[in-house]
């Protein structure tokens, strides 16, 4: 009895920091969040009254809202294929013995090791319409930060190039994975590289590909730290998202309530969003 | 049972940075130290720097002050930071003295921990009318002044000499209808028909159109309560007042000759690489400007143009102010003494030599060393000129969710220009939306 204590005592323990942390750092300010888009809330982040639903019947009618909202859905319909497609055809093309492959593999995977400011710092340079180095070596006269849709694609650029890494060394690695001997076999047989793919490859990495696409999704949908740096959602508000403008509203404005509302809009659009696709894809994904 | 000691011990440590480790800092008695928070890097920042040298060496060693400047990145991390403080219980931490631009107003003029430079003037029997009206009601609010200006600048029109005297152009444009009729000249395609060089290039941000609405009429206002000075603006009067109208109209004339380039970004490229020929910019851009375009071109300034002929409010005062705070260790007197050398006309007169900010002392304009110096660079006198004899009371606008305003702005007119939308539409669609930033802002008060 005496020593059955502390056993039973001890995974308790165990999880206890990061419970702490966690309730600290997110489940406390989720439900405050909560609680404040239902309120008014002063500059100095003081309730004032709760008035419901207003925040959210307010946010719904502006036009600058209603913007975030468009240019969050529609970065996330570019970005999302693009990533998966091009993260998708690296780990396939580099998934092969021999020195250059990993040489390959390297180049996919250092772009994690840049930090994010540092990247888009990068980017935002490389980018530049009069000095950049893109517009110059690709004889291009395109305004990458003037042009609406141009900012736009800037902007999914900046996310591949955020994403690649992880995502590259996720499939990579789940390629890898798929066992050598179905492959000999699948040779043997004949069966061509796309034929290989689609009915040996994609099934056993099925699992990946879909965790791959449910990060990138609430990556796409959470986007603000790139937009930031690179394009503050401009030109002409075109690349302001959904978080951005919750910073905006939060952190420059001192809109606390309206902040807290668009808040939990995001968090109910993503969660729907994974929500709908982990229940269509739970019968079609094989794990292993 | 000893694991789990060790366990615990461990845990405490992976959350050892949760807790406090700070220990307060011991001074000696005898002498005071002043911290100033600033964004000023570069030229400015070597600037800054002489003048707290200067200080130490003069006025801070008879008083036993000694003022160290901190360098907190720009004026936007300068205010995150203040704010963060301020919002805190232990305001202690705060700076004796804090540099904030335009854009902190709202944030800062409320708080408790506020000294305002009126009641600081009033205990030394300083005489406020030593500062230049512009840049003393650019600071005021309900008729105290509650900072004093410091890098404070005005907006400017930069214009291609070279093209001009290519298309025998010989004055600036001094409205918009004359700015129209000088970019149709300065327009250049290449044999595709595509645009090699654009007269203008411009998409109003929120502190060209405060000049362009305020200006009109002689004197205009753009919100309620004198543009938030008197009090917090409750709607916006340039839908009412039909500045809007009047302004989006000529901007309609001037797009339509295509000789207009919507850009909002990379304004001085544009400019020093020739592919447009006027920009309008801030006045802190000169050195900048001047430094790009080198000796491509020959570079020209002149006043911002005006709307029309009766536009003649000229230009308000921009840029950064001196906020002095209370962070309870009673230094308040000190504190004053440096903002008065700061504003003193011969520190001005370096500060303005040095960065091309304007001095905001009276006395400095009539400094031999100051008429010299303009007389060696006309091109600061056009700046100086122009604000002189623009209506101090035209002032920048105070208020809530800045970038929003700004985004609207900027996509209210874009939509106006390329979806042909009428002015009246689009300065209705306007004073809604902002309207609506401004009702949340009455919300957020106790």
């Amino acid at each position: 009895m005496k020593s059955a204590y502390p056993k039973q005592i001890k995974p308790y323990l165990l999880i206890a920091p990061a419970l702490l942390l966690a309730v600290l750092f997110s489940y406390r300010p989720f439900i405050l969040t909560l609680i404040n888009s239902l309120h008014t809330v002063s500059l100095a982040g003081k309730r004032l009254s709760f008035i419901g639903l207003e925040n959210y019947t307010r946010l719904f009618v502006n036009p600058s809202f209603l913007a975030s909202l468009s240019n969050t859905l529609r970065f996330t319909l570019f970005f999302v294929p693009t990533n998966v497609v091009i993260c998708l055809a690296a780990a396939l093309l580099s998934n092969r013995p021999g020195r250059l492959a990993t040489l390959n593999q390297i180049f996919f995977f250092l772009p994690m090791a840049v930090g994010l400011s540092s990247s888009m710092m990068i980017i935002k340079m490389m980018f530049n319409p009069s000095i950049g180095i893109i517009n110059q070596l690709l004889g291009f006269d395109i305004q990458w930060f003037n042009n609406r849709h141009a900012a736009m694609t800037l902007l999914v650029i900046a996310g591949v190039g955020l994403d690649i890494g992880l995502d590259f060394l996720l499939l990579s690695a789940a390629l890898r994975n798929v066992p050598s001997d179905l492959l000999e076999v699948a040779k043997i047989e004949g069966a061509s590289g796309v034929q290989t793919f689609r009915y040996l490859q994609a099934p056993l990495i099925g699992s990946t590909l879909l965790f791959v696409v449910v990060t990138n999704i609430k990556d796409a949908m959470l986007i603000s730290s790139p937009v930031m740096i690179l394009t503050e959602g401009g030109p002409f508000r075109s690349t302001q998202t959904l978080v951005y403008q919750m910073y905006l509203e939060g952190f420059k404005s001192g809109n606390y309530a309206i902040g807290s509302a668009i808040a939990t809009v995001v968090f109910l659009l993503t969660f729907t969003v994974l929500l709908l696709l982990l229940r269509l894809e739970r019968r079609r994904v094989y794990y292993q | 049972m000893k694991r789990t000691v060790l366990l615990l011990a461990l845990c405490l440590m992976a959350v050892a940075n949760l807790f406090a480790l700070g220990q307060r800092e011991t001074q000696s008695s005898d002498v005071v130290t002043i911290t100033w928070w600033h964004p000023n890097s570069g030229i400015a920042g070597k600037a800054t720097d002489t003048l707290i040298e200067r200080f130490n060496a003069t006025i801070g060693k008879d008083e036993g002050i000694v003022v160290t400047g901190v360098y907190q990145g720009k004026a936007n991390d300068v205010l995150t930071k203040t704010k963060a403080i301020m919002q805190s219980a232990t305001t202690t931490d705060l700076p004796d003295l804090v540099q904030l631009d335009g854009a902190a107003v709202l944030d800062v003029r409320d708080d408790k921990s506020l000294i305002t430079i009126e009641h600081l003037a009033n205990e030394d029997g300083y005489d406020l009318s030593q500062i230049i009206e512009a840049a003393r009601l650019s600071v005021t609010y309900r008729e105290r002044m509650i900072a004093m200006p410091f890098n404070s600048s005005t907006i400017l029109l930069y214009y291609n000499k070279s093209a001009f005297d290519e298309v025998g152009i010989s004055e600036p444009p001094k409205t918009l209808d004359d700015l129209t009729q000088a970019a149709v000249k300065l327009k250049q395609t290449d044999a595709r028909g595509k645009v090699t060089r654009y007269g203008f290039a411009n998409v109003p941000t929120t502190y060209e159109l405060m000049c362009w609405l305020g200006q009109q009429n002689g004197l205009s206002f753009i919100t309620d309560e004198e543009n938030g000075h008197t009090g917090i603006p409750t709607r916006v009067l340039f839908d009412d007042n039909g500045t809007m109208v009047n302004f989006l109209n000529k901007w309609k004339t001037l797009y339509a000759t295509g000789a207009l380039e919507n850009l909002t970004s990379d304004l001085n490229g544009a400019f020093a690489s020739g592919r447009v020929a006027m920009i309008v910019a801030s006045t802190s851009n000169l050195t900048t400007i001047e430094q790009m375009v080198g000796s491509r071109f020959a570079l020209g300034v002149a006043p911002f143009p005006m709307v029309d002929e009766r536009a003649t409010g000229g230009v308000n005062v921009g840029g950064g102010a001196l906020w002095a705070l209370d962070n309870k260790s009673g230094h308040e007197k000190e504190t004053w003494q440096f903002i008065k050398f700061l504003a003193s006309a011969e520190s001005q007169l370096y500060w303005h030599i040095e960065t091309g900010y304007f001095p905001i002392h009276r006395d400095t304009y009539t400094l031999e060393a100051f008429v010299q110096h303009l007389s060696e660079n006309p091109r600061a006198g056009v700046a100086i000129e122009q604000l002189l004899s623009s209506n101090p009371r035209l002032q920048g606008i105070w208020v809530p969710s800045a970038y929003q305003i700004y985004y609207a702005f900027q996509s209210g007119i874009l939509k106006m220009l390329e979806e042909g939308r009428s002015a009246e539409e689009t300065s209705r669609a306007l004073a809604r939306e902002i309207d609506g930033y401004l009702a949340d802002f009455l919300r957020m008060q106790q």
